[in-house]
């Protein structure tokens, strides 16, 4: 309640203050035919929900609890195929309350996610708290100086790059002192 | 491993059909998961609302061979697979497509419905209750706004009263707010009108269906039929408000 209040309280000082923005109706009118893909393609097209099992099935073998380089280098290369293959989703109906249709939009927002998340997981060379690596079965000092921001890049590709951990404020490191 | 075939309703407001749909069905599984299975590989567009699969959001409220029921929460093995299974939208609300309906007129009632009203704390800053006044209106606060009862209610679902009577699941929430001893709102008089309270016949198909077990009936319906009749058909009261 208290962040739902901050949110609102700042979100209207921020439409207050700033008139509203042009629309790019080209683009609006892009995303929208992308969005409406996988009805030209139709039933013919690749099953979304296939994809998306696949897309599961996949992670949890490669990129899951136990972590080793090669295999996370090897869920790469399995995740640019799915993204082809996403690329061609197809579904039968209409937009009436289609599960399917809904599948196939979200596919491009899980692989997204999907590839961050290797992505990550390569950069960071040590294993702390939920990421273990097999590879680098040990927690480093050097590895708790840095944060891993992953942006998207020009060209619309994730960019990985080790951000230094700003230093704990003097309020901070009162706290953590008065709860040791 | 065995083989189960499931009739499944198809179609929308205008119309539709029950389709017939063989799966492999293994230990373990729900309606859910044989509805999801069907629709990944056979049937893409179908149409399916849930959330949870836990019992929990009140989204997947169907009818299983005939019966208002979860299908995250009815299990295979309860069910014989030898004949078919019927899996249709439940039948008192609007369809949208197939397994989905619009409920939304539940919501249009809970808003009329007299919000809770508390007295000012007490002297140290709380509001105090007995633990009796809190198990009583805790067992009401486990809805999850499934509507199933709603759904077999015979009011509504075979009279079609959508405009006089709110049905059990509110008629509970009237309960957990008129049994509160911090509120101090009075819903009697709209119970008896606008609620229709008097549409219900005592028959608890409702409390029947109700998957989080509320005994809708006997411990909400029948004690807020008993206020209403008190603060109304009482002879005794009607005297002294004539003289009052
Ligand atoms: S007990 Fe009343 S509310 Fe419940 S199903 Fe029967 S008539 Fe409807
Ligand atoms: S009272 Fe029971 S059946 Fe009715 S909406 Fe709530 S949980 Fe569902
Ligand atoms: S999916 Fe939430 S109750 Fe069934």
């Amino acid at each position: 309640m208290v962040f739902g209040q901050r949110a609102g309280e700042f979100a209207a000082k921020f439409a207050k203050a700033h008139s509203a923005g042009r629309i790019d109706h080209a683009f609006v009118e892009k995303v929208a035919q992308n969005a409406l893909g996988p009805f030209d393609r139709g039933a013919a097209g690749e099953n979304p929900f296939a994809v998306q099992h696949e897309l599961q099935e996949m992670m949890q073998d490669l990129v899951g609890i136990v972590r080793v380089e090669s295999e996370m280098e090897s869920a790469l290369g399995e995740i640019a195929k799915l993204k082809a293959r996403a690329a061609q989703a197809g579904i039968a109906g209409n937009r009436e309350y289609n599960n399917g249709w809904h599948t196939a939009l979200d596919l491009d927002n899980l692989l997204t996610v999907s590839e961050i998340i290797a992505r990550a997981a390569i950069e960071r060379k040590e294993s702390r708290g939920a990421h273990f690596r097999d590879d680098y079965p040990d927690k480093s000092e050097d590895w708790a100086k840095y944060n891993i921001r992953v942006s998207k890049s020009p060209a619309g590709d994730p960019k990985v790059e080790r951000v230094p951990v700003k230093p704990l404020t003097d309020e901070h490191k009162q706290v953590i002192e008065e709860n040791k | 491993m065995a083989i189960a075939t499931f009739k499944i309703w198809r179609g929308n407001a205008s119309g539709g059909k029950f389709v017939d749909y063989t799966t492999e069905v293994e230990a373990g599984m729900v309606v859910l998961d044989a509805v999801h299975r069907i629709q990944a590989s056979q049937a893409n567009d179908m149409a399916v609302r849930w959330n949870c699969k836990a019992g929990k959001c009140g989204s997947c409220s169907a009818e299983i061979n005939g019966r208002p029921r979860l299908m995250c929460m009815t299990r295979l093995s309860e069910i014989p697979l030898d004949q078919p299974i019927t899996v249709e939208p439940m039948h008192t609300f609007p369809k949208i497509k197939d397994l989905v309906t619009d409920v939304s007129w539940n919501y249009r009632v809970k808003e009329r419905i007299k919000k809770f009203a508390p007295k000012p704390a007490l002297a140290d800053g709380t509001w105090r209750m007995q633990q009796a006044d809190i198990d009583r209106v805790q067992e009401f606060r486990k809805c999850i706004e499934c509507f199933l009862c709603q759904d077999v209610c015979h009011v509504l679902r075979d009279h079609d009263l959508h405009d006089e009577f709110i049905g059990p699941r509110f008629l509970l929430y009237n309960a957990a707010l008129e049994m509160n001893p911090m509120d101090t709102e009075n819903r009697l008089g709209d119970l008896k009108d606008s609620g229709g309270i008097g549409y219900c016949n005592i028959t608890k198909c409702c409390t029947k269906v109700c998957p989080e077990e509320i005994k809708i009936t006997d411990n909400a319906i029948i004690p807020l039929k008993e206020r209403v009749v008190d603060e109304f058909y009482d002879p005794l009261r009607r005297l002294f408000r004539v003289f009052s």
